[in-house]
């Protein structure tokens, strides 16, 4: 075998990051946008205009089956995630969010770049239950869409009531975002209004330039990962920011 | 220099400080910001803006508030725009259209002279004898119809956009009626969404001041609500199924779900009926007071008021307090109030019968009407004028109720709902209420109303107006009883005249609907809004049928002319793109669309690849093929009922082809499919049918409560394919395993790690040689090929696109599901007989595939080549025996390989034999053909499983 260079993911806006002139660094065996300009800059435009950062180098674990309740409940007690579009912020080996996306299916979502703390808690929960655990890290595109326009942004895409679809502050959907299956969630990480937006990663590209172009009257504009850390909120027992 | 026509007034929605402006046919025009092309046009004395649609007739401001097509002009690159409704930004370009030379001098108003020549219905009767003429004035007559040129090189507008809005209540209209049912509904708790077309709210009191009591309250309603939401020129044109609203707003398409809609639009005037009634000059009561009172323009020096109800008094005054001289009052009505006003004549039971002047209004003839409503022609005369003000009986605008199936009559008291539709309701002028204390009133009540709909509750339910009678509710048409020297216009938009809905008549159309697609009523930019009262009144005089028996015509959105590029804007085309998008797209890739996905159809020679492949090493991106992992304690016996083959008795680690039927025997899709476990299968799919394969898979695994889970990995998982003689030796160099043909032979699969990457990978070949299908987690699939390329860079290695697997599959006599098969196709006729285990008590198609084996087969899908390469035949391309056809050519390419054409073709299964000939029709000429054993290429398969 001939000398290999280490293998490094690329999320599907890799190319157009680094296109759109961000800093892409490498994180837990990742290549992400650590911003495109300085902190304060971004952060101040995600509270001007808005802020949209992709994550979709974040873990994401699908559970499927009858004994996703009883799961939601082990995982979270009785949160809000105990019913369908419920979402719930937890920690389990660092900050996770649970989706409850339907009766027999929760998607936690890592707030990290790595599954790996999340999928060796999943492993003894899970084991002996009915239910099917598929890691959807590199089958959904994610994207933070940030900012107090984002009411306005998501109404360019989607037909769906945005306060009747995700009441409250934390709340799942799934609905159609620029003509295609997406999941829509509201949680309350972050110290500014957001709605985090997954995709097939094949869309992934498509759904960030049709979101980008919804913005546009407002002043959306791509910011990194760097300044997404700023505005996250601390989880009861866990840093405000990862590593 | 004064043109006489600025207002002493100032329009109120006029910003005076502000100068802008723009060019009307080379002439540079000033405006005010916030002033209407047309009101800027007609402050500078330019009455004529525009062409009629058939005789060229010269056309001004009529409506001033676009309900007409009287005022369409060519704003910069963009036909059709009504000047009445753009307002002016500054800079514009401005131009007539359909005039030729000149929009004061149009050649083609020679039509209005030769209108014998052009009777209704005339492309049914005329210019076709000889019947070869009919080509040469058929495209004349396509050249000189239509309205406006559009920039066919222009590129398309994209500054319009889509917005999807919610609300509990929507109000259609900001007038007082909507605006006063906005704030009830509100203040009783429900999200109120408002829709007002003007960029202020007031609907017709920001410039009717004859209401002043009105007047008084509106000034008294808040002008905003927390829980309101007001978007100012936003004009709603259609109400469609579920209460979706249709709205434009700037280059804005509005998408609305509402629970409850209300719909104020008010009423509109409508056009009265007399010779040259089109003149520039003549315009509707509204449209003078929008003028003055909106843009502050005069709309003319000298007037005539024609009317048949009160409010022409009122526009006497109006016109008289802004220094215009009224001359005359004119009023159909025997008894009308006959008190003098100013200097103004008084003229009771008298009607105007003639407008006079050939480019604008120079006067008019008017005469007096007997009592019977007949013309006393003996008593007539002639005013001097340049302005004609029509004010009939307001007419309710209400073609978006219309549309949901509100049903409206016209009685003695006026018009009236007779019919109503849930979830959707009516206040104010548009439900027929005149008084406008009345319509407040009424609209508190509706919004009110409105709010209980949507779960909310008042403390109070407002009182409902009385009814009040509706004075002079009568039609603005009166047939004709002088000679007709001049033409009658009822539909201002299409140049249909009285004389045309005559003779409609007389040839039977004889009903608004049928009179309507003779005639093409309606069919304009008003879309009947002007004239669908006019002629349901004409076609019940003509028919001397009573008024309530005569329907006026359907309802359809949109109900007003709105931009294709804003309807484009609510379409979304998904684009799918492969992880390894970028890599192709640096290598000059030539992009395919494939069942959504990007593809690269090639990278510029085809050929090139096609030898790579055959003689070195080619990788290609087939990540868009379907991928779906199947497993459980029933995975195994699930495959077996749903394909073709034998699934439960596959060896762990061994492949095999995967073709499945629908229940009906057609052949659905193909793949490859290795069992990895002895209860976990992994399938692929075509690019084309993979959401439809998994869709298929889930729906039997319910059906038959299956213990089985499919997972599809199609987007998680990148795929590429490396083939190709040197395949193994390429693989080698990224690998710590053994990939040797003995310890990973020909159709088995594998999980491995390929350059640092856990993969799985497959043993299988599509194209002839060895191959090697690496399917790894999305995110790396760019490592794993930039390995693959830099190692292989020495070894000949080139990356191939669609076209080139294409070549190299036919090399090899493969077939493409949807390419060389179609909706009858079964696996029978396809020659996958042999694969086909009908020794399994069940499997999806079995029956009829049974059936048709006993029958025998149809056709037969053969391998071809061409005797003589002279003519190459298309795809498709028809096989004729005898004239008649009895197959078709499904694929066809030149191999570089065999370095001749050779293609796969459908026959008739006894003329499918090797060796023999047929026929193939191109354009015309019989190209001959040879049925050829296939594969074409490596038959025995030796360089495959090597």
């Amino acid at each position: 075998m001939a000398e290999i260079a280490a293998a490094l993911a690329r999320t599907p806006l890799a190319t157009w990051h680094a296109n759109a002139g961000a800093r892409l660094v490498e994180a837990n065996g990742w290549l992400v946008p650590a911003g495109y300009r300085t902190v304060e800059e971004e952060v101040a435009a995600m509270e001007k205009g808005g802020g949209l950062v992709e994550i979709s180098s974040f873990g994401k674990i699908l559970l499927t089956g009858s004994a996703v309740p009883i799961l939601s409940w082990s995982l979270m007690g009785m949160g809000a995630a105990m019913k369908p579009h419920g979402v719930h912020a937890f920690a389990a080996n660092g900050p996770v969010v649970g989706c409850r996306l339907a009766e027999d299916q929760l998607l936690l979502l890592a707030s990290a770049l790595t599954t790996m703390g999340l999928e060796q808690y999943l492993a003894n929960i899970c084991r002996g239950q009915q239910v099917s655990n598929n890691n959807l890290t590199t089958t959904l595109a994610g994207f933070w869409l940030i900012g107090s326009h984002v009411e306005a942004t998501l109404r360019c895409v989607t037909d769906i009531s945005l306060r009747a679809a995700l009441p409250g502050p934390a709340a799942c959907a799934q609905t159609r975002v620029a003509g295609v299956h997406a999941i829509l969630i509201r949680s309350e990480e972050l110290t500014l209004p957001a709605v985090r937006v997954y995709v097939g990663w094949d869309v992934g590209e498509y759904v960030w330039e049709s979101l980008l172009r919804a913005g546009r009257e407002t002043g959306l504009a791509a910011v990194g990962l760097e300044a997404l850390e700023r505005v996250r909120k601390p989880l009861p027992g866990m840093p405000a920011s990862m590593p | 220099m004064s043109t006489g026509h600025e207002s002493p007034l100032r329009g109120k929605l006029v910003d005076d400080t502000r100068a802008l402006s723009f060019t009307f046919e080379g002439r540079p025009i000033q405006a005010r910001a916030g002033q209407t092309l047309g009101a800027a046009l007609h402050a500078a004395g330019i009455r004529m803006l525009s062409r009629s649609f058939k005789y060229h007739r010269p056309r001004g401001l009529y409506c001033a508030a676009g309900d007409c097509g009287n005022c369409l002009v060519q704003v910069d690159d963009q036909p059709n725009v009504r000047a009445c409704l753009h307002a002016v930004q500054g800079g514009e370009t401005v131009s007539a259209q359909h005039a030729w030379p000149a929009l004061g001098f149009d050649l083609m108003r020679v039509v209005d002279k030769l209108d014998w020549l052009f009777p209704v219905g005339f492309y049914y009767k005329r210019f076709h004898k000889p019947r070869w003429a009919w080509p040469f004035f058929e495209r004349w007559l396509r050249k000189a119809a239509g309205l406006g040129r559009i920039d066919l090189d222009g590129s398309p507008a994209e500054d319009t956009r889509c917005e999807h809005l919610h609300a509990e209540v929507c109000i259609i209209g900001a007038g007082p009626t909507g605006w006063s049912a906005a704030l009830e509904a509100a203040g009783a708790g429900a999200e109120v969404l408002v829709l007002e077309s003007l960029p202020r709210i007031g609907g017709h009191l920001l410039y009717d001041d004859s209401a002043r009591p009105a007047l008084d309250a509106f000034s008294t309603l808040p002008t905003s609500h927390p829980r309101i939401r007001l978007l100012t020129s936003a004009t709603a044109f259609g109400i469609y199924e579920g209460n979706l609203i249709g709205a434009v707003q700037d280059r804005r398409f509005l998408k609305i779900r509402a629970q409850h809609v209300l719909v104020c639009t008010g009423a509109r005037q409508q056009p009265f009926v007399f010779q040259n009634n089109d003149l520039p000059g003549i315009m509707l009561g509204r449209a003078a007071q929008r003028l003055l009172q909106l843009h502050g323009v005069v709309p003319g020096q000298r007037a005539v008021v024609l009317t048949h109800h009160d409010s022409g008094r009122a526009l006497v005054r109006q016109l008289q307090a802004a220094g215009i001289a009224v001359v005359a009052l004119v009023d159909q009505r025997p008894h009308a109030d006959g008190a003098p006003l100013g200097d103004a004549r008084m003229l009771t039971g008298a009607t105007v019968t003639s407008a006079l002047g050939n480019k604008h209004l120079k006067g008019v003839r008017i005469c007096k009407l007997n009592s019977d409503g007949t013309l006393d022609t003996t008593q007539q005369q002639e005013i001097a004028c340049d302005l004609l003000c029509l004010v009939s009986a307001p007419v309710p605008a209400n073609e978006l109720l219309r549309q949901v199936g509100v049903r409206f009559t016209l009685s003695e008291g006026g018009w009236r709902i007779v019919e109503g539709v849930t979830g959707v309701s009516a206040a104010g002028a548009v439900a027929g209420t005149q008084d406008v204390l009345a319509q407040m009133q009424e609209g508190r009540r509706r919004g009110a109303e409105a709010a209980v709909a949507s779960g909310h509750s008042v403390t109070t339910m407002p009182e409902v107006p009385a009814l009040t009678a509706t004075p002079g509710a009568v039609s603005a048409f009166s047939p004709a009883l002088l000679p007709r020297e001049q033409k009658r216009f009822l539909c201002l938009c299409e140049d249909v005249t009285e004389k045309d809905c005559q003779q409609a008549v007389a040839e039977g159309f004889d009903h608004p609907e049928t009179m309507k697609r003779y005639t093409s009523t309606g069919m304009g930019v008003c879309q009947g809004r002007a004239c669908s009262e006019i002629v349901r009144a004409a076609c019940s005089q003509l028919t001397q049928r009573p008024s309530g028996e005569v329907k006026g015509t359907t309802s359809r959105p949109p109900a007003v002319p709105v931009e294709l590029s804003l309807l484009a804007a609510s379409s979304f085309h998904p684009i799918r793109r492969t992880p390894l998008h970028a890599l192709h797209q640096n290598a000059g890739a030539r992009w395919l669309d494939a069942a959504g996905w990007q593809r690269p159809e090639s990278y510029g020679d085809v050929r090139a690849e096609v030898r790579a492949v055959r003689e070195a090493v080619g990788l290609i991106d087939v990540s868009t093929l379907g991928k779906l992992e199947v497993f459980g304690p029933d995975a195994g016996d699930f495959l077996d009922r749903v394909y073709l083959n034998r699934w439960s008795n596959l060896a762990i680690g061994k492949a095999r082809y995967a073709a499945l039927c629908l229940e009906d025997g057609v052949l659905f899709d193909d793949g490859i499919g290795a069992r990895l476990a002895a209860e976990q299968y992994y399938l692929t799919t075509t690019t084309g049918n993979a959401e439809a394969v998994y869709q298929w898979l889930e729906l039997w695994r319910t059906t038959w409560k299956m213990r089985v889970t499919i997972v599809n990995h199609t987007v998680g998982l990148g795929a590429i394919n490396v083939t190709g003689p040197r395949a193994r030796e390429l693989l080698a160099r990224v690998i710590r395993w053994d990939a040797s043909a003995a310890e990973f032979p020909y159709m088995t699969a594998r999980d491995g790690e390929v350059a640092g990457v856990l993969c799985r990978v497959l043993r299988i070949g599509f194209v002839g040689e060895v191959g090697y299908e690496i399917h790894c987690p999305s995110a790396y699939a760019w490592h794993i090929w930039k390995t693959l390329s830099e190692q292989g860079m020495l070894m000949g290695l080139k990356p191939f696109g669609v076209e080139a697997q294409r070549v190299l599959r036919l090399e090899k006599g493969h077939l493409i599901i949807g390419q060389d098969t179609d909706a009858l196709t079964t696996p029978l006729d396809a020659g996958l007989e042999k694969l086909i285990d009908f020794n399994k008590p069940a499997f999806l198609g079995r029956d009829p595939l049974m059936k048709l084996r006993a029958r025998g087969n149809r056709g037969r899908l053969v391998g071809f080549t061409l005797e003589d390469p002279a003519t190459i035949p298309d795809e498709g391309c028809q096989i004729v025996e005898q004239g008649q056809s009895v197959g078709r050519v499904s694929s066809i390419r030149f191999s570089p390989t065999l370095e001749k054409h050779i293609g796969l073709a459908w026959l008739p299964a006894d003329r499918a034999q090797v060796g023999n000939r047929f026929t193939i029709r191109v354009l015309g000429a019989d190209v001959p053909a040879l049925v050829a054993d296939r594969p074409f290429y490596d038959p025995r398969g030796d360089r495959l499983k090597g």
